[in-house]
């Protein structure tokens, strides 16, 4: 690409023209054809003009190498000489060799010289020289100045790939030497080598070819592709596709690239590599950090969001599944490929195809073992004792107040105390190790013959916390196994089974979020803690109101193992009579039970008083904040259950020009949950932690419940590909749902789409040498969405868990009625419209694929009671069908694969996805000032007050409008958006975007240089906010957290704050007055706190070193992967002290972590 | 044919109930009006309107666990934070109670039980033929009384209110008048004491009944300003009801599972045993008792003044600020309040400024208001007696165990009521008599009068008789002397400091750093948000907000 400025578009547009007067397709777009396509064009040019333009692919050769197969001979020929030829005949290639060569010279002008016994020099007739073909010019005369030495032998060859097009960069490789070359622009190479040695020709994209040196030169290699894009046959809902015959917008990753990392958790992973998917992720938690995962942003405030997760075409959680077990990855993102998922699709689909085993000669074994190390992203520096007093002072002078430390305490903290009170404690130091160890080990076996192929898998990850006692333990089992039972009968059984163990400290080592965790755990503590006092008494008696070192170590611990077990069966019968039909049935039967065991141990502690000066004696509880002086033991179990049936009859027949394919499945699932507990208190031996052993229950803590769901629903779909070109899908599925009332529960959801393959028109053909396949396409449909609880439309009660009022001499429960029915509830309709196209340019060295989509939800299920006034008291069903909103957005991606000058070959691919969704209608009071009004306004937009800086002394608050709240010079001042004087609910506004990006995108880069792949992975995020103190649901109002107000509770504060505040008059800080008493000013919902979260990441960085080891067996080759990758390595933000993806509202969080990987695969 | 055997298994496994079937995880309307005994369940949730609303449960004013007597000169709350200090927030910042922040707000409850109660009544109508005719009409009457209460609740802090007497009224309704409102409340009440039961059963006792509708009558009655149904109400109470003055004051607050006072009308029953508990000792009491809690709310110097000394005379003002100021008092004082010297729990209160906490006899120590956010210790020299449990040592740990009952209404404050209905109908002298029944029991000996302006005594005596119960805030509301008596007010308490030769030093000091407010617009607090912003038949807040 390099010494190409680009082209604008009047100066590309001559050139094109010029260049390719009279193509008709061309004329088309850039005469008449819309801006958009001029774009495309000129885009398409660029691309062109940037990159060699190769050989073009012509008949002749591909008889002649048809002939070179069917005869074990060679030809060496230089494309010149065959370019403009094409054979008549294809017959021709029944006839003996002689006769074909004869035919061959008299029909076209060639001639073949026989080199040696099978290899023939074709040479132009009379006018041919030999001069053009470089290579063969050597081989002539080097062949035999230079017979080979016992030591040395030269190979040369020609290597070319599927079409027969020459491979230029392709890595040749002597395993014995360990030297190497790579093939030159026509695709001819020449290697000095070892006899009996072998060479490897690897290319990206295309299967490693091995071949001993023994055989005869010239040694041509055809290679093979892995999987072309358009050639690939991705999954698709209920069965499989053609990539190059899909009409939906649908993204495919095929895990090879990702499967050596130990993932904890897929869905980190995924974001930046599959164009269409937008995360968030919410903690480091081992074990619990998934992130928040969105296809095509969220298009509906209901539910999670989450997209419908498939796996083995069963609806399945796939984030805790091991890399390596998985095939593929496939997100289906339009109306035209999850629109069979009805009712459950609006989201989006995400299906998971596991491995399977292949028919081969050899059974494969893999063996990875990989040891991690991870440390903290970013977490904000604190001060240490000394310091912390001196800046505490610093506050208490600024609030006219006393200060807490004197000249001699803060001697007593550098230097000791002698009452063993004062001391320089780092806490947030001391309760993060300098790193925290992860380790995967990986075996699996696969392999197969014509009868029976099995993939098996046993996969276990161990990664610790970085707080000491935090961990996660995982063993991924795995057996899928096909057995052809005869012609016409396959039977497959998938078995998994899944072990996952997290282990905390009682006190929680960091919540996610503070409205769904107790936010007091240890990280929290850690900053609470003030760092001027002692951990410890001399008697060992705990100090500070929480002491996150006995939180950590003394707290007890919380345990949940899950056992897993998924299993499908199936059935597929090709039916005998009628040619392409058959027939499959699959059951499914999945099993989650879930064991948590908490254990909380009280523990005794003291607090030193600054302002009282004395050590204040309390008692607490830590994890939990209830005070009570016994241990308490609480046991629990889940178990959830669903079973699946589907029965299909798959329909296939190519009729003409026409290819049919046809579809109807029933499927139907329930689900069933069930949970039970109990809690005891005051065992005598905290090291036996059993139920058994407690001499006493907890009253009310007994619990047990079960519940179930169900759907049922009929698919239908048929295809039609027309001259292999012209493509056209509808289908349908109707599906019922239990969550909606009876009358109301049929939903049909029919999508139609329609693809066209353009470059397959003989229009196109002069376009052919650059673009070897463009496909447009676009699709519409429908698709639902039931993410609600069950029984809305019954009216229910509940009863209470806990006594409620005493009569006589007994406690009694209560029933409670629930909220007012809805009986017309249904499920919220997504209207989808996507159109994109798929291009593959120069051989598929570029691709890119664009889609811009359209997503309508109406009848979205929202809560009404903002628009009745409280009066009417809920007398009216709470959730209806009633908003609307829309989602608009693109994805693009843009692939390229070549070679470098020194033998470095790539592959890069980007991609960008943007999503931005509003309201178009929600039920809004009529009296709210426009300014709140969130019709119009994107989903998680933040509400709060604007702020107008700092007020900078006395007489500048004399003069701004009344706030509730006391108001200091440093402190902040709001806008009175409704001028009325006050500073009220009324001058809210929408002040902030969502926390979930609406543009994300990934760059992902691999260079391949002999045995050497180098993979780098940057993952960005643009407009989305990071709110450092929080909205509190919707309600407007927050409060300070430890990362907006300083010293709030006495806490420690960081650095940023404390070196950022106001402290005197003339002050511009970022942050508002610096102060020990509680700004409540401050801390509403402002966008003063706002901070763009805008952040690109060095995600992963990977480099793998593969080491051929010389077989044992004749019958295969090992190879051993050394590799070292890294996690979150590099991140660029403009919040320089917090991760940009921290949560929105935190008092101490469980930081991001960076991982560094070092491991080894072992295959043969 | 074989071959398709395995596919018709499956078919036949699809069976019915995959989307069809009863809810397992709620109990449906069937179930709930089974029995009885089912109705019965359904009907105590609304006693959970009691929790809510009575002096010990989660929101006694407004949506805030502050209790009323917090915003009067009887007692100061220790913290300045909101929380624990939102009473001196509220009755100290103009503003910090507004119309999006309104510590008052009952309103928006108040319908949701409503409509929650007209459910219950309309399906009582469809079931009722699975009850006999008396046992209908007392499930009704149970569960008006609840709807009597909190909407008596919206009169009290928010003024008239709109009139929902039906799940099929329109949703938007104008505010009915204030007489309307009293009328329907007082309807209620009535139906109430017509058809609830004197007593009920050993295993139902506990519940509302037919004194406990009569005794609140005698109550809202006065609020409403209809002096003669009060005096009707009260005097049934006192006459056929069979409750019992106790002799001694502190009596009627013992925690007595097994033989509670005779005096108590309605109580919001707790046991820890049982599950059911609050928190008040853990917040009332004296630091000694419990380290870094307790002395969340203590007694201001204003109502130790307000006692009588025991002979029923006043207590002198100018009489020499010290520890004899605390001798010769009526009993009420000595039940009520804490003071330095006192006994409790076996030891002697030790409020002097300085007792280190490790001292054992120096925990109780005053702290001084505003020096730290929560003091959890005393700022005025005193801690409440009255209310607390001091049987109950168990609470330094498990700080929400305490079990004595909520008395929301009991015989003395009837007498109270009768007494003001009778004054305000120029009744005087059967109106002194009940109020010297309730006074002399605290006088060392009966005095046979009332000196003085008979009004202003029976102000001072529901000040004193009822303190901490949380009458004042809402009496001095309709007495019209709120803006009089709590604005521009600071509070004192008693800052006593151990000199050299071990004698205390007492000075009466304020505790307020500010002096409080009362504004006129606080006479009625505003309506909700929401009830303006979506109800365009009410177009406009009370006067001031």
């Amino acid at each position: 690409m390099e010494g190409n400025h680009f082209m604008g578009l009047e100066e590309v547009g001559i050139i094109l023209t010029k260049y390719r007067r009279g193509n008709r397709f061309a004329n088309i777009c850039l005469k008449k054809g819309s801006m958009l396509y001029r774009i495309l064009f000129v885009f398409l040019f660029w691309i062109s003009a940037a990159a060699p333009v190769s050989a073009q692919q012509l008949e002749l050769r591909n008889f002649l190498q048809e002939v070179q197969v069917k005869f074990d001979v060679n030809f060496l020929f230089d494309d010149e000489i065959l370019k403009n030829k094409t054979t008549t005949d294809g017959s021709l290639l029944k006839q003996p060799l002689d006769k074909i060569l004869k035919n061959l010279q008299t029909q076209h002008g060639i001639v073949f010289t026989a080199i040696d016994k099978n290899t023939f020099v074709v040479k132009a007739g009379p006018a041919g020289d030999i001069k053009n073909m470089p290579q063969a010019r050597q081989l002539q005369t080097e062949n035999k100045k230079l017979p080979d030495s016992p030591s040395e032998k030269k190979v040369f060859g020609h290597v070319y790939d599927e079409n027969g097009v020459p491979a230029i960069g392709v890595n040749i490789f002597d395993q014995m030497t360990k030297s190497g070359t790579v093939s030159d622009v026509n695709g001819y190479y020449e290697l000095v080598c070892k006899p009996g040695s072998s060479l490897t020709f690897s290319y990206v994209g295309y299967k490693t070819e091995e071949v001993s040196v023994l055989a005869k030169n010239p040694i041509n290699i055809s290679l093979q592709p892995v999987s072309s894009q358009l050639e690939e046959v991705v999954v698709v809902a209920y069965g499989t596709q053609k990539r190059a015959h899909l009409t939906g917008a649908v993204a495919t990753l095929n895990l090879s690239e990702l499967e050596r990392k130990p993932v904890d958790n897929l869905t980190t992973m995924l974001s930046g590599r599959l164009p269409g998917v937008i995360t968030r992720q919410q903690s480091g938690v081992p074990g619990e950090n998934s992130a928040k995962f969105f296809i095509r942003g969220r298009s509906t405030p209901t539910g999670s969001g989450a997209p419908l997760m498939i796996v083995d075409g069963v609806e399945r959680p796939f984030e805790n599944l091991d890399p390596n077990e998985i095939e593929s990855i496939t997100i289906l993102k339009d109306a035209a490929s999850a629109a069979v998922y009805g009712v459950r699709a609006a989201n989006g689909v995400v299906m998971v195809t596991t491995k399977r085993g292949k028919e081969s000669a050899k059974i494969n074994l893999s063996f990875s073992s990989t040891y991690s190390i991870s440390r903290n992203t970013a977490f904000p520096e604190y001060p240490d004792g000394p310091n912390y007093a001196l800046w505490h002072n610093k506050a208490r002078q600024l609030d006219g107040l006393p200060v807490d430390y004197t000249e001699e305490d803060i001697n007593r903290i550098k230097n000791g105390d002698p009452d063993g009170i004062l001391g320089n404690t780092e806490w947030t130091k001391r309760i993060f190790e300098s790193f925290a160890p992860q380790s995967y080990q990986n075996l699996n076996i696969s392999g197969g013959n014509a009868k029976l192929r099995f993939f098996n898998n046993v996969g276990y990850l161990r990664q610790e916390g970085i707080i000491k006692g935090v961990s996660f333990d995982r063993i991924n089992l795995r057996s899928n196994v096909e057995y052809q039972i005869n012609g016409n009968l396959q039977a497959s059984l998938n078995l998994a089974g899944r072990l996952e163990e997290r282990q905390q400290p009682g006190t929680s080592p960091g919540s996610q979020d503070i409205t769904i965790n107790n936010y007091k755990n240890i990280v929290f503590y850690s900053i609470l803690a003030r760092p001027t006092t002692l951990p410890q008494l001399e008697d060992g008696t705990y100090l500070g109101w929480g002491n996150p070192l006995a939180a950590r170590d003394l707290s007890g611990f919380y345990n949940r193992k899950n056992r897993i077990l998924q299993t499908t069966g199936a059935l597929k019968y090709t039916v005998p009579g009628l040619k392409g039909l058959s027939l499959r049935s699959t059951f499914s039967y999945d099993f989650d039970n879930g064991i948590s065991k908490w254990f909380i141990t009280p523990i005794r502690m003291t607090t030193w008083d600054y302002g009282r000066r004395e050590l204040v004696y309390f008692d607490r509880l830590m994890p939990k904040d209830i005070a009570s002086d016994k241990n308490e033991l609480h046991q629990g179990t889940t178990d959830f259950q669903r079973t699946t049936i589907q029965l299909a009859a798959d329909y296939e027949k190519k009729h003409g020009n026409n290819e049919w394919k046809g579809l109807l499945l029933f499927e139907e699932q329930r689900t069933l949950t069930g949970n039970f507990g109990v809690g005891a208190q005051d065992l005598p031996l905290s090291s036996l932690p059993e139920l058994n052993y407690a001499t006493q229950y907890i009253n009310n803590s007994l619990y047990g419940s079960r519940g179930r769901a169900g759907t049922r629903g009929l698919v239908s779909r048929v295809g039609v590909i027309h001259k292999e070109k012209y493509l056209l899908e509808l289908t349908s599925r109707a599906d019922w749902s239990s969550k909606f009332p009876k009358q109301k529960r049929l939903g049909i959801f029919p999508a139609i789409s329609a693809g066209w393959i353009l470059s397959d028109e003989d229009f196109f053909k002069d376009f052919a040498p650059i673009v070897n396949k463009l496909k447009v396409r676009a699709s519409a449909g429908i698709l639902g969405n039931d993410d609600i609880g069950n029984f809305r439309y019954l009216k229910t009660f509940s009863l209470a868990t806990d006594p409620q009022v005493i009569f006589g001499n007994k406690a009694y429960l209560d029933l409670l009625t629930g909220a007012v029915p809805n009986y017309d509830i249904t499920w919220e309709k997504t209207n989808t419209y996507n159109a994109g196209y798929e291009l593959e340019l120069q051989n598929g060295a570029w691709t890119m694929e664009m889609d811009v989509f359209y997503k309508l939800t109406s009848g979205i299920l929202q809560s009404v009671a903002g628009v009745y006034p409280p009066s009417a008291g809920g007398n009216f069903p709470n959730i209806v069908n009633r908003g609307k909103m829309d989602a608009r957005g693109f994805e693009v991606i843009l692939s390229r694969r070549g070679s470098l000058f020194s033998g470095i070959s790539y592959q890069i691919s980007a991609n960008l996805t943007f999503s931005r969704n509003r309201y178009l209608q929600t039920d809004e009071s009529p009296n709210l000032p426009p300014w709140q009004r969130r019709t119009g306004q994107p989903l998680g937009s933040v509400l709060g007050w604007v702020s107008d800086g700092l007020f900078q002394n006395q007489e500048e608050i004399a003069g701004a409008a009344l706030t509730t709240y006391e108001v200091k010079p440093g402190f902040i001042r709001y806008k009175d958006l409704n001028g009325d004087g006050v500073i009220n609910y009324a001058d809210r506004t929408w002040i902030a975007r969502s926390p979930i990006p609406e543009i994300i995108g990934g760059l992902n880069a691999s260079l391949f240089y002999k045995n050497i792949t180098v993979n780098l992975f940057f993952q960005g995020a643009t407009r989305t906010d990071l709110m450092l103190t929080g909205e509190y649901l919707g309600a407007g109002f927050s409060d300070g957290t430890f990362f907006t107000q300083p010293f709030k509770w006495g806490a420690n504060t960081p650095y940023f704050i404390l070196e950022n505040a106001w402290q005197k008059e003339g002050n511009q800080t970022e942050f508002p007055r610096l102060t020990t008493i509680t700004p409540f000013n401050n801390n509403l919902s402002t966008d003063f706190w706002k901070r763009d979260a805008s952040y690109l990441r060095l995600k992963t960085l990977e480099i793998n070193y593969a080491i051929p080891l010389k077989s044992s067996s004749s019958s295969g080759r090992s190879t051993l992967n050394v590799f070292f990758s890294g996690t979150n390595l590099l991140t660029f933000s403009k919040l320089k002290y917090i991760d940009p993806e921290a949560p929105t509202v935190s008092n101490g969080f469980y930081p991001q972590q960076k991982v560094y990987n070092l491991g080894i695969q072992f295959s043969m | 044919m074989k071959k398709y055997l395995f596919l018709l298994m499956f078919f036949v496994s699809a069976c019915n109930d995959t989307i069809d079937f009863v809810p397992t995880s709620s109990f449906n309307e069937i179930a709930v009006w089974e029995n009885e005994a089912s109705v019965k369940l359904y009907v105590n949730s609304f006693y959970r309107i009691f929790s809510d609303y009575f002096q010990y449960g989660g929101r006694p004013i407004g949506n805030d666990a502050t209790l009323a007597d917090g915003l009067t000169d009887l007692m100061k709350y220790t913290s300045n934070s909101p929380g624990e200090g939102t009473a001196n927030l509220i009755m100290t910042q103009d503003g910090y109670t507004s119309i999006a922040a309104n510590h008052f707000d009952v309103w928006t409850n108040a319908y949701a039980w409503n409509r929650r109660i007209l459910e219950f009544l309309a399906d009582l109508d469809t079931y009722s033929a699975r009850f006999s005719p008396e046992v209908k009409l007392r499930i009704e009457a149970e569960v008006r009384f609840f709807r009597a209460y909190i909407f008596f609740l919206v009169m009290r802090n928010q003024g008239p209110f709109i009139i929902r007497n039906s799940l099929n009224d329109p949703v938007l309704l104008p505010i009915n008048t204030a007489e309307e409102c009293w009328d329907f409340i007082e309807n209620d009440l009535d139906y109430c004491a017509a058809h609830l039961p004197s007593s009920w059963p050993e295993s139902d006792k506990g519940r509302v009944n037919r004194w406990a509708a009569l005794a609140f009558k005698s109550r809202i009655m006065l609020y409403a300003r209809r002096w003669e149904k009060a005096v009707l109400a009260a005097r049934e109470v006192i006459d056929d009801g069979g409750f019992v003055l106790e002799q001694n004051y502190s009596d009627i607050f013992k925690n007595n599972k097994n033989n509670p006072s005779r005096e108590h009308i309605l109580t919001k029953r707790y046991d820890s045993n049982l599950g059911i508990f609050h928190n008040l000792d853990e917040r009332i009491a004296p630091s000694g008792d419990i380290q870094g809690r307790g002395g969340v709310f203590v007694p201001s110097q204003e109502l130790v003044d307000a006692y009588l000394m025991s002979d029923g005379t006043e207590f002198n003002p100018a009489s020499p600020f010290d520890s004899t100021m605390y001798q010769n008092r009526e009993s009420r004082f000595y039940a009520t309040i804490l003071y330095n010297g006192a006994v409790w729990k076996g030891r002697r209160i030790e409020t002097w400024v300085g007792a280190s906490a490790q001292d054992p006899y120096g925990r109780d120590r005053f702290i001084e208001y505003n020096s730290t956010p929560y003091p959890f210790s005393t700022v005025t020299g005193y801690y409440i007696r009255k209310l607390a449990d001091e049987t109950n040592l168990d609470f330094n740990l498990a700080y929400k165990k305490s079990d004595q009952d909520c008395i929301e209404i009991r015989l003395a404050e009837v007498y109270l009521n009768l007494a003001e209905g009778l004054i305000e109908l120029g009744q005087k002298e059967e109106a002194e008599q009940a109020i010297l029944t309730i006074r002399n029991r605290s006088l060392q000996k009966d005095v046979a009068s009332i000196n003085g302006d008979l009004k202003q005594e029976l102000i001072r005596e529901r000040m004193l008789e009822l303190a901490f119960e949380g009458h004042r805030f809402w009496d001095l509301r309709r007495w019209g002397l709120a803006d009089k008596i709590l604005n521009g007010i600071k509070l004192h308490g008693a800052k006593i400091i151990k000199q050299a030769n071990g004698t205390l030093l007492y000075t009466k000091v304020p505790v307020d750093t500010q002096h409080r407010i009362y504004p006129r617009r606080f006479d009625q607090f505003p309506l909700p948000v929401g009830e303006l912003n979506n109800n365009p038949l009410i177009t406009k807040q009370p006067d001031g907000w």
